[in-house]
This record gives structure tokens, sequence and C-alpha cells, in this order.
């Protein structure tokens, strides 16, 4: 009876350890890697006095993983002495007051709008679809060689009143 | 089995011609005293007798000393990993077939050594199953006595079914223990891969370690870029991706082969899937997606 009892716990074991596969860990890494890369650009940009007190207001246009990784991860977080707000935004060119502004791929046909809309407010557009420096946006986000890296073009900074530093910029695949 | 020996007993020990009179009483005392339940005093009288020259190459001698080390090992040492009475049993009723050429007592000491070789495994098992990090490097151990016992007992046996499975299992318990605590556990999920290569190099085509290998290296990509918002700025976001995501890219090429070995599977659909999104590869992500939904359906009905 031991023999038989010991060859079932054999054939158990096998088959309860052996085909254990793990289970994938679903992230969206981009939403992570852009998550931090937006908070270290806020940084290192200068904002007119005007915007420096109160919240600091990250938008984000789209990209829901974006956004949730944003509130979850650096919420809590400040800018200088400012508290970090993130807020979601539906499709609008009516924005509210932002620092920094992200628009995703599903946004881009309103780009120009958004960027004509904001001309005169010193919001740091960013984005992540190919020609969206052209449309207003100031900084790119471009995934060359497997990483994701950004391209700057200044003027749609600097002509709001905004300060990029030299880090933000010597750091950049690109600057216009 | 203690009656079933008294009667091999009787029959072999009353042959003359096998054993000396002095070794016979002294069998017999072993005997009387094993089936008397003393095992240490059984096992004193029985090494007495094999230590003697005539009683070296007696089958019987040898037969009875495997049941006694035998008995004390599951009343004393079942506990005992390294248990020494196991191994005496085992080498006595070797030695009892080594020196029985007419097979009469083969049958019930190879029974026996497959009781002990089963012992070795389910102790591994065993150890695989509690995960314990101090332990771990004794399941091999075991196994490996159990693999030497089988093909002791079965020479053309093939292993390799049995390795596979092993390994599997010491793969997952390895990456168990790294998912316990990520940080502490680091080298079990190197040791946890080694497995898998280990597989890998057995059978190219073993779904279960390409999918393993794949998620592995994923979910470590994945689980750096948590790291992500303790970053020191740009460079050191540039250094925590660099790293996360060779650690991706390297999960491709074995989700790529664990789908085309068996492109039914959803697991490696979803796989997929996720990876190629994580490397901006919308298109194919977007078609992986069109498939999983597709095998979904077909699940449905």
């Amino acid at each position: 009876m031991k023999h038989i009892f010991l060859l079932i716990i054999i054939f158990v074991g096998i088959s309860v350890h052996g085909q254990q596969v793990p289970e994938m860990d679903e992230k969206d890494t981009a939403a992570l890697v852009k998550a931090s890369y937006l908070y270290n650009f806020a940084k290192l940009i200068d904002w007119p006095d005007e915007y420096k007190t109160g919240n600091f207001i990250i938008s984000v246009m789209g990209s829901s993983n974006l956004h949730q990784e944003l509130v979850k991860k650096y919420n809590s977080k400040k800018i200088g002495s400012q508290q970090i707000e993130i807020r979601k935004l539906s499709q609008t060119l009516n924005i509210n007051k932002c620092h920094v502004l992200y628009v995703g791929k599903e946004s881009m046909d309103i780009l120009s709008d958004i960027a004509e809309s904001l001309k005169d407010k010193p919001t740091f557009i960013i984005t992540d679809e190919a020609g969206a420096l052209e449309k207003g946006s100031a900084l790119n986000f471009e995934f060359i060689n497997g990483q994701w890296r950004y391209a700057l073009k200044l003027k749609n900074a600097t002509d709001k009143g905004l300060f990029i530093g030299s880090t933000l910029k010597s750091l950049a695949i690109k600057v216009e | 089995m203690r009656k079933f020996i008294y009667i091999l007993l009787v029959c072999f020990i009353s042959v003359p011609v096998m054993v000396t009179a002095q070794v016979k009483d002294k069998i017999e005392k072993a005997y009387a005293l094993y089936n008397a339940g003393e095992l240490n005093a059984a096992a004193e009288a029985i090494n007495e007798v094999v230590e003697m020259n005539e009683g070296k190459t007696s089958k019987v001698a040898w037969h009875i000393r495997g049941f006694i080390y035998k008995d004390i090992y599951v009343e004393h040492e079942e506990n005992d990993l390294f248990s020494p009475a196991r191994e005496e049993a085992l080498i006595s009723h070797k030695n009892c077939i080594a020196n029985d050429p007419e097979g009469s007592l083969v049958e019930q000491s190879r029974n026996a050594i497959k009781y002990l070789s089963v012992s070795f495994y389910n102790d591994a098992i065993e150890i695989i199953d509690a995960r314990d990090t101090l332990t771990m490097d004794d399941a091999s151990i075991l196994y490996n006595k159990y693999k030497k016992v089988t093909l002791y007992l079965y020479p053309d046996s093939v292993m390799t079914e049995k390795d596979i499975e092993f390994y599997l299992a010491m793969s997952t318990a390895h990456r168990k223990i790294y998912e316990r605590n990520r940080e502490l556990g680091d080298k079990h999920w190197g040791i946890s891969n080694d497995y898998l290569k280990k597989v890998l190099d057995l059978d190219p085509e073993n779904w279960p370690a390409l999918y393993s290998t794949s998620v592995a290296h994923y979910n470590k990509g994945a689980y750096n870029l948590d790291k992500l918002p303790e970053a020191q700025g740009i460079t050191d976001i540039y250094r925590i991706e660099a790293e996360s995501m060779r650690s991706i890219q390297m999960a491709l090429p074995f989700m790529i082969k664990a789908y085309q070995i068996n492109p039914e599977k959803i697991e490696a659909v979803k796989g997929l899937k996720t990876i190629y999104i994580n490397l901006d590869r919308e298109e194919e992500s977007k078609e992986m997606r069109e498939l999983e939904l597709k095998l979904e359906e077909t699940k449905k009905h």
C-alpha cells in the first residue's frame, strides 16, 4: 500500500509543480516611462511668475494609462514648492490653466487648434506623434532603438515665456 | 514485510553450502532482533555478519540488512533528507543483488530499492514545495540520487522527460522565491532561468520553458520600470529604461517561438500583444489583439 501511495505522490508532485507557468505582468511600460519623463521635464523648465503659485497642473488628453500612472506615482510630489495636480481632459479646446499638457495620439487631429488656443498661455505641450512639433508641440517623444527619447522645438516654448533649462536641451535627440 | 523475510530466511538460511553455522546463527540472531522491533541491535548483529569473510558474500545477510536499515530509516530518519540508514539500506540491497546470481532474492531487493528511489524523489518534491532558500539545492542532490538509482534498476531508461519535469518544477520554485521579495531574491530569478535553459537544451521546443523564459524577461523589465519615480533626473531615466527595455527585447524571440509552436494557445498570443505594444510595434500588437479575440470567440463556441 505504501508503495502505491508513494507512486501516486510522484505523479501528483510532477503535474502540480512542473506545469506552473508564470503570469505576465501586463504593464503599459511606455506610460511608466513617459510619466517619469513628464515629472522630470517639469523640474527643468522655468515658468513665468504668475504660474509659480498654486498647484502645478499636469493635464493629460487621451492615454488613460499615462494619466493613471501620473496620479498613482506623482500626485503627491511637488515641483519646487508647488503641489502637483494631475488632470484628465477629454478632447476639447476649452483648456483651463495648466503647466504641462500631454496630447495623446488620439487627439493629434486637433493639436494645431489646441496649440492655437494656448498660444498666449505658458503651457508646455508634449506629444508623441511624428510631425507634432510642426503643429505646435514643444516636445515630442520618439521611440528610437527600443527607448523613448525626445525632440524639442524651443520656439514653441520660449514664445510663451517658458525658459528651457540647458540639461533638458542637451539630452534631447534633436533641438529645433 | 518481516513475515515475508522470515519465509525467505527459512528457505535460504537452511541451505548448508551457502553459509557456515556461525554466520547462520548470527543471521538468525539479527533476524530475531529485527522481528522484535529492536532495530539498532539488529543492525549491530547483522553488521557483524557482513564484516565477516563468509558474511560479505551472503545475499541473505545483505537482504536482511537492507530491510533492517530501511525500517530504521522509516521509523527514525524519515525526516532526515540525508538519512544514513536509507543509504545503508540501498547499499545492502545492491550487495544482495550482486551476490545473488541465481536471482532468488533479486525481485524483493529490487522492490525495496524502488521504494527507496521513490523516497528520494518525494523528498526532492517536498523541498521544492517548501521553497525554503536554505534547502533548495538539496532538491537537486536528492533528484540526482533518484535518477542514479532508477538508472541502476533500469539501465536503458531515458530520463529526459523526468529531467524536464524536474527542471520546470525547480524553475517554478525559484521564481516563486524571487516573486516573494524581488529585491532580495534577485539571484533566484537567475537560477529559475538557468533551469529553463536546461529544459531548452534538452528540448528546444518545450512550450512551458519558452513561454516562461519570455515572461521572466518581460516581467523583470516591467518591474524595473517601477523604480522610475525614484529616478534622479533624465540620465537616470535613460539608464533604468535601457536596462528594462533590454529585458523586454529579450522576451520577444522566446514568445515568438512559443507562438509558432502552438498558435492556438492564447497565452502566447496575449504575450506577443503585450510585448509588441511595449516595443512600440503597434501594428503587430493590433494583429495579436485581433487573434486573441478570435481565439476567445472560438473558445466560447
